[in-house]
């Protein structure tokens, strides 16, 4: 049995077509015109198999052999007791093989997603010092008062009177980390609407306030705004999209590198994934906190009905490209608690 | 077997035998051991892809090799994640560290970039001679910080040179064997490829500009009595509409620039008495890269080998080697080693040190 090899010395790039065999007493033979050499087996180093690309044999004179018959350098090597093929060609020889890789895959990364990462950043962030959401909100009520913002046009006495009632919420919340103050702001283009900052400034809107037609209302959307603060959301949300990103990154390799988008639509996905799971948890922080202190939860439904009203309608696409989880599913939670 | 005396050109193609079918396999055993190993894996998962790939390209019935060892490779990555990390976690809180970053990055840059192709071309061989490349820092950072900063601060009007002394610095510090790589394009190539992309972007955009316009005007004959501007969806909508047509517009011009700088690069690339042709068309790069998205993008990432393999196919075979004599010439060179660090850093920052 013999099959035809290249022989490359290493001095030269010149390619000597040669014949090669195996003898007897484990003798790799190579036989051509030119050349006529044999080395033991044991000393030749063989490169590991993939797929059908040609293997290369380097000598023990630094030669090297380039054989394209993988299946005669394998029968090779299983008469002289030195066929080893690696777990990993295993693996790529096979499509069943191929197909569990594949579940595999999509298992680990979901649960990587659903449940790894936003554990593994829960863990960091409460590790992190409260300085951290101070630093991370820092200047950004000052650019939000440059760029979108304007002061608010609500009476000194109704400010004071929301303010008030704020502190007295967060007297509940027991998280004496934060330094909590609300901050009311006539929110131009933005409208009606509330939020957080990391640091425990929380900036409602006069077009919401306009908007409710009792404070209780109001109380209920600050609920959902100071679960995002107490339960660091700003911070883990940061954390999840680097490591999330880190694993886009490993799965997507180098396969996009002209197309920003098909490496950009995966991270905004995962982005708006997790955020829409922090504007659930603090949904549920604020039913508790509301169902604690006697304040009917239909509240945050009712104004959330009449956010909706005024925001315009949604489309089913939206749920993957949004941020925040589809206003009637999140009304429903707050319509019927007693069943929850 | 070729005399070595007949010096007139024979033109040899670049074969390329990668298998979508094979390297599908390859691919999802690679990502999944990677996933499972924390990102260990990923280091072997390198090389074996990159054997796969140089092993499946043949010249005048030759592959080539990929030889390196990847524990330098995963050295090289821990290195380079752990200066991301003391880099992101720094600068998250002490904001002024950024600008010291960027100068010690600016001055650890040539370096990083000499080590990384000096890594790429002796780990890379042909009929087991290997490839190489030296140059010195200065001479690295003459270019790819000197030139680069100038073409910055010239609101990149000397880019094109830039992209010149790039590619002139990267052929003639590289070298197979012991022969040394020649190249001689001009400047002024790379300027006529460079205006032409910019004046064919400005065009296409006045074009876009006034598609768009008309589109949102007509919509809002359309939608009689409905203002546009109130319906937030049907806004959405059209904006996603004209971020479709965007990219197609973006992706002609990438092509446009990457087909005519590869080709020129080879087109004036020599190696000793041999030279090099390189014909790849816009148009049907254009359409690969187009095609390979959408495929992407609507297989949810299960056609990136797909994507890959007729890439890699087309962007080899477009090259053919002009062989004065035969390919049997070539001395080797004395090897020395080279650390993997940068191969590994360029990896995680993500350098394009392609041609």
């Amino acid at each position: 049995m013999q099959t035809v090899a290249d022989y490359f010395d290493g001095q030269s790039s010149r390619q000597y077509r040669v014949m090669l065999s195996l003898n007897a007493d484990n003798l790799l033979n190579i036989q051509s015109q030119d050349i006529s050499v044999s080395f033991p087996m044991a000393e030749c180093e063989f490169s590991p198999r993939i797929a059908n690309i040609p293997r290369e044999i380097t000598l023990p004179n630094q030669a090297k052999l380039v054989v394209a018959d993988n299946d005669f350098l394998d029968d090779m090597l299983e008469t002289a007791g030195m066929l080893e093929h690696g777990f990993v060609h295993r693996l790529e020889q096979h499509w069943r093989f191929a197909f569990v890789s594949l579940v595999i895959l999509v298992a680990s990364v979901w649960a990587a997603i659903d449940i790894g990462i936003p554990v593994a950043a829960k863990q960091a962030a409460f590790a992190l010092p409260y300085e951290t959401d101070v630093y991370l909100g820092e200047g950004a009520l000052a650019t939000l008062d440059k760029i979108v913002f304007s002061p608010s046009t609500l009476k000194t006495e109704r400010q004071q009177a929301l303010k008030q009632r704020f502190q007295e919420m967060v007297k509940n919340i027991n998280d004496t980390s934060h330094q909590y103050q609300l901050e009311l702001r006539d929110g131009k283009a933005i409208g009606a609407n509330a939020l957080a900052l990391p640091s425990g400034i929380i900036v409602m809107t006069d077009q919401l306030v306009d908007l409710s037609e009792a404070d209780d209302e109001l109380a209920a959307i600050l609920a959902h705004e100071l679960g995002h603060v107490k339960n660091r959301h700003a911070l883990r949300l940061l954390i999840q999209d680097a490591v999330g990103g880190l694993v886009l990154a490993m799965l997507t390799g180098d396969a996009v590198s002209a197309t920003a988008l098909t490496a950009g639509l995966p991270t905004l996905f995962l982005h708006n994934k997790f955020s829409r799971e922090f504007e659930n948890e603090a949904d549920t922080f604020a039913l508790q906190y509301m169902s604690e202190n006697d304040i009917p939860a239909e509240n945050f439904a009712t104004i959330m009905n009449r956010l909706d009203d005024t925001a315009g309608k949604t489309s089913d696409l939206d749920n993957y490209l949004s941020t925040h989880p589809a206003t009637a599913d999140r009304i429903k939670r707050f319509q019927s608690p007693a069943s929850k | 077997m070729d005399t070595g005396t007949d010096k007139s050109l024979t033109p040899y193609q670049l074969d390329f035998f990668g298998k979508t079918s094979e390297y599908f396999r390859i691919w999802i055993v690679n990502l999944t051991l990677s996933i499972l190993t924390l990102g260990i894996y990923s280091a072997w998962a390198k090389v074996r892809t990159n054997r796969y790939f140089y092993g499946s390209t043949q010249l005048a019935g030759s592959s080539f090799q990929y030889l390196a060892d990847p524990v330098k490779i995963l050295r090289g990555r821990l290195i380079a994640f752990l200066l991301l990390v003391i880099y992101l976690a720094t600068t998250n809180f002490v904001p002024w560290l950024e600008f010291v970053f960027i100068i010690i990055f600016f001055i650890i840059l040539p370096w990083i970039l000499n080590q990384a192709l000096a890594f790429r071309a002796r780990n890379s061989a042909y009929r087991n001679i290997r490839f190489g490349y030296s140059a010195t820092y200065g001479e690295a950072a003459g270019v790819f910080v000197g030139w680069f900063l100038l073409a910055y601060f010239t609101a990149m009007i000397l880019y094109p040179y830039f992209a010149f002394k790039k590619a002139n610095f990267i052929a003639t510090h590289s070298s197979y064997g012991q022969q040394k790589f020649g190249f001689d394009a001009k400047p002024g190539d790379y300027f006529a490829v460079y205006a032409l992309a910019v004046l064919g972007g400005f065009i296409l955009l006045i074009v876009f500009s006034v598609l768009v316009g008309m589109t949102i005007f007509n919509l809002e004959s359309m939608v009689n009595g409905e203002d546009v501007q109130e319906n937030p969806v049907l806004l959405q909508f059209v904006f996603m509409g004209i971020g479709a047509l965007f990219l197609p517009i973006y992706l002609f011009l990438w092509s446009y620039v990457e087909a005519k700088s590869t080709n020129l690069f080879w087109n004036n690339a020599s190696s000793g008495e041999h030279t090099f042709t390189c014909e790849l068309r816009t148009g049907k790069l254009f359409w690969i890269y187009l095609s390979n998205t959408i495929g992407i993008i609507l297989s949810a990432g299960m056609l990136i080998p797909w994507a890959k393999i007729r890439m890699a196919r087309y962007k080899l075979t477009a090259i053919n080697v002009m062989v004065a004599g035969s390919l049997d010439e070539y001395i080797a060179n004395e090897q020395q080693a080279v650390a993997a660090t940068s191969e590994g850093m360029s990896d995680v920052f993500d350098f394009d040190i392609g041609l």
